[in-house]
């Protein structure tokens, strides 16, 4: 299928190039310091490619430049994936967002949610109701991350192997195992960042009786043309895939992971939804314009219109922001004036978020510092790529929101 | 440079030319009861002026007449120019609202904060959290100005001299006099008019490298036309220079500042507030209104994107003004009034009991100027004279109700 149009001139779709190019600015100063080993940035406004540029160096240690087919770790941008996964099968009618999520992986139907911790023991009660896929898709299910903390639940699934690993065995294995974990706390009751995208990705498995990878590649990344999006990399494009990088003492980069010796390069077991894939600027935008184009991309439809937009919606209850659903120690977003969708933050407010954006603008990002977002209002959606770890290492994403919308014009 | 046109009647623009003469009926009767010296208005709409006019005497004693391109002070005025010359670093991702300010302006990390008073010593604590970007632009940093209170605080900020006053020093040295300072309130806690936007001023110099008064002429006056807008009057420009005039108990109309040369505007200005210190005239200030209005740009100089004049002009607060307001005084109604960044917003004109529409901003200065920009209704409005308090007549809340009465579709 065809390529996504490149604009003229940015001033054709309604941006300015001038105002463009201090993304350019932007970019080049943070490789300049060294805090970023490179970056990328595409803006695509009325579906044509408004902006796309790239600076700095793909692998620091071989002074190798960065090339714009490279291929890396989206990590928890896996999410908004696995998420219009699970619509594809809602549309059919296949799951209910009320849906108990036992009804698909039966070991839920006893799992507890912990209430304290008593002697170094973790105390748990049973649910006062079900874990449901709208808990999962919304990060209410009590479910988290082991890496996330040091407390008991986290030792748990430190112990347990529950964080979806790579090599952490089958999805279906790891679900059993974490099934038997205390919820940190009654599903519902706050918004908390963990493996739940990682549990529908199971779901996906039960329902469609495919593999997940096998079913994001022939029903997500086949019909998009998503051809360098994948759990574990392809012997073959081992050249175009690059390290990781650590924030380091003194805001210098450390290289965290390399190519060769990656947990992607071969041997996955376990297919994350929640942050598995790796893919590339090109795939992305793809992705982020079926997104923005109401679920089709050209002439392939992937959602309706209806469901994307549902999707965006804010599923939190009352329709609070982020911040009214309790504190969580570590995400991929902000939290006052912003809700949360089916697998994506949403803009509530840009005032109380004290960020240049709309309205109903809904994203999520990467813990290597990557990010994209989608702009109904303005009809724009934004990729932003490296490989910094973690994400909160710099203002990254408020940063190129507002460069992005300066340079909106008409 | 375009002027901007005359429409041939207001018709043309969706304005009833009898309802506009009424303006100038009401002019004239506050003129004609020695209640201010002088009166001037415009009002334009989809970038064109539908009715402008002025009456009474610039100068009182010499009996001379006021003309259109008088210049006079627009004191508080000087804040939105002084928010859109900040905004435009905020495009080019120099810093982000919720930045402590602290991270630019070392003297103002650590604040304490008054909670009481013993006659003139005060009872301070830490604050709680920094004063951010955002608290400044929406006046929530715990600042206040000396001049309008009565309480310790505010006196203490009188016997420092703390107003950033045209010769106290550079920006740097009042910036950093203010540190020492406690604040009114902790900081994002309640809405308190003051010297937060002169700090804003200060951040540009030291973001952009350049003195403010230079920033200001470079980067927004030459793009915008403005030719009468600066911190000090050129003496070239001493004869269209007005004087001021306060009501007392006793007078209606008593010299204040005669702007004569070796008055206050007129020499040896070193401290240039951004929250007041400007000079302008209507024809000036109108194009800045115009900018704002048409989203960012005249005449093909954009200093703004279209969706940043519209963050600037949304609501920051939680609520209205009123619901979180410590001040002795402010430049706008309160209830039903939001802040954006450097403008109040109209949030529900009938809670406010102004006729105006909701979106509207603007704002005015302490000498009975004011402007707002109508987004609904694709309008501008400059209004000037030179009569210290502005709270001495309700002159925006009557103007308002003439400007939309002579709206007809």
């Amino acid at each position: 299928m065809s390529e996504i149009a490149v604009a003229n001139r940015p001033e054709t779709v309604g941006m300015c190039s001038q105002r463009l190019e201090r993304i350019g600015v932007w970019m080049r100063g943070y490789v300049e310091a060294g805090k970023l080993p490179w970056a990328m940035t595409v803006v695509t406004r009325h579906g044509e490619t408004a902006y796309r540029e790239w600076v700095g160096k793909a692998d620091i240690a071989s002074g190798r430049a960065f090339e714009d087919d490279a291929i890396l770790r989206i990590y928890s941008m896996s999410k908004p994936i696995t998420a219009v996964a699970v619509l594809m099968l809602y549309e059919q009618g296949l799951l209910q967002l009320d849906d108990p999520v036992s009804r698909f992986i039966p070991e839920f139907a006893t799992t507890e949610a912990a209430v304290g911790e008593h002697g170094g023991r973790l105390v748990s009660e049973p649910l006062h109701q079900a874990m449901t896929v709208r808990h999962l898709l919304t990060h209410t299910s009590g479910l988290i991350y082991g890496f996330s903390g040091g407390g008991a639940l986290e030792r748990l699934y430190d112990e347990h192997a529950t964080d979806f690993g790579p090599q952490d065995g089958t999805l279906e294995e790891v679900c059993k195992r974490l099934a038997a974990l205390p919820l940190d706390h009654q599903p519902g009751a706050r918004w908390t960042y963990g493996v739940s995208i990682d549990v529908l990705g199971r779901i996906v498995e039960v329902v469609s009786g495919q593999s997940f990878d096998r079913f994001l590649a022939e029903h997500i990344f086949a019909p998009l043309d998503m051809k360098d999006t994948f759990f574990e990399l392809p012997a073959d494009r081992m050249n175009r895939f690059l390290p990781c990088y650590d924030r380091g003492p003194g805001d210098s980069l450390v290289l965290c992971e390399g190519t060769n010796d990656s947990p992607y390069a071969n041997g996955v077991t376990c297919f994350s939804g929640g942050g598995g894939l790796l893919s590339t600027a090109r795939d992305y935008q793809r992705f982020a314009e079926m997104l923005r184009g109401g679920g089709a991309l050209g002439e392939v439809r992937i959602l309706g219109p209806r469901t994307v937009a549902y999707m965006a919606s804010n599923h939190m209850p009352g329709g609070v922001d982020l911040a009214a659903m309790g504190q969580a120690v570590f995400s991929e977003t902000s939290y006052e004036g912003i809700g949360f969708g089916l697998g994506v933050s949403v803009v509530l407010d840009p005032a109380r978020a004290q960020v240049l954006t709309s309205r109903g603008e809904y994203a999520w990002g990467g813990m290597a510092s990557t990010a994209f977002w989608v702009d109904p209002e303005q009809d724009m959606s934004v990729v932003f790529l490296t490989q910094l770890i973690p994400s909160s290492s710099y203002p990254i994403r408020r940063e190129l929101r507002v460069l992005a919308s300066q340079a909106i014009v008409a | 440079m375009n002027e901007i046109t005359v429409a041939s009647r207001p018709e043309t623009l969706g304005l009833s030319a009898d309802r506009l003469a009424r303006i100038h009926h009401w002019m004239a009767r506050y003129v004609d009861a020695g209640q201010l010296p002088w009166v001037s208005a415009v009002v334009a709409r989809h970038g064109e002026i539908a009715w402008q006019g002025q009456t009474g005497l610039a100068d009182i004693a010499a009996g001379r007449a006021i003309a259109d391109d008088a210049i006079v002070r627009i004191y508080s005025m000087s804040k939105p120019i002084t928010a859109v010359a900040a905004l435009m670093l905020y495009e080019e991702g120099r810093f982000q609202l919720d930045d402590p300010i602290g991270r630019y302006i070392p003297e103002l990390a650590d604040m304490r904060v008054r909670i009481a008073e013993h006659g003139d010593d005060l009872v301070t604590e830490a604050s709680d959290g920094p004063i951010t970007i955002n608290h400044l632009f929406t006046h929530r940093s715990g600042f206040i100005y000396g001049a309008f209170g009565d309480d310790g605080l505010a006196r203490l900020y009188s016997a420092r001299k703390m107003h950033f006053g045209g010769s106290s020093g550079t920006l740097a040295d009042q910036t950093a006099l203010l540190g020492q300072l406690p604040l009114h309130h902790h900081p994002g806690r309640h809405w308190s008019y003051g010297v937060s936007t002169d700090v804003l001023g200060r951040l540009v110099e030291v973001l952009s490298g350049q003195s403010f008064d230079r920033y200001l002429a470079e980067r927004v006056f030459a793009p915008l036309g403005m030719t009468d807008s600066f911190f000090e009057l050129p003496s070239d420009r001493q004869g269209r220079f007005l004087p001021c005039y306060r009501k007392t108990d006793s007078q209606l109309l008593e010299l204040w500042d005669s702007g004569e040369p070796g008055t206050r505007f007129t020499s040896d200005i070193t401290c240039f507030s951004g929250g007041g210190g400007l000079l302008s005239t209507q024809r000036d200030y109108l194009r800045f209104a115009e900018m704002l209005r048409r989203g960012g740009e005249l005449d093909g100089n954009r200093l703004l994107s279209p969706r940043t004049v519209a963050f600037m002009a949304s609501n920051h607060l939680e609520g209205d003004i009123a619901a979180i307001d410590r001040s002795s005084f402010g430049e706008s109604a309160t209830v039903g009034v939001g802040f954006g960044l450097g403008v109040s917003v109209m949030l529900d004109p009938a809670a406010t009991q102004m006729l105006a529409s909701p979106g509207e901003f603007g704002w005015g200065g302490m000498a009975s100027t004011a402007f707002w920009v109508d987004p609904a209704l694709d309008l501008c409005v400059v209004f000037m004279s030179q009569l210290i308090p502005s709270s001495t007549y309700p002159l925006r809340r009557e103007l308002h109700a003439l400007v939309q009465q002579a709206i007809l579709d």
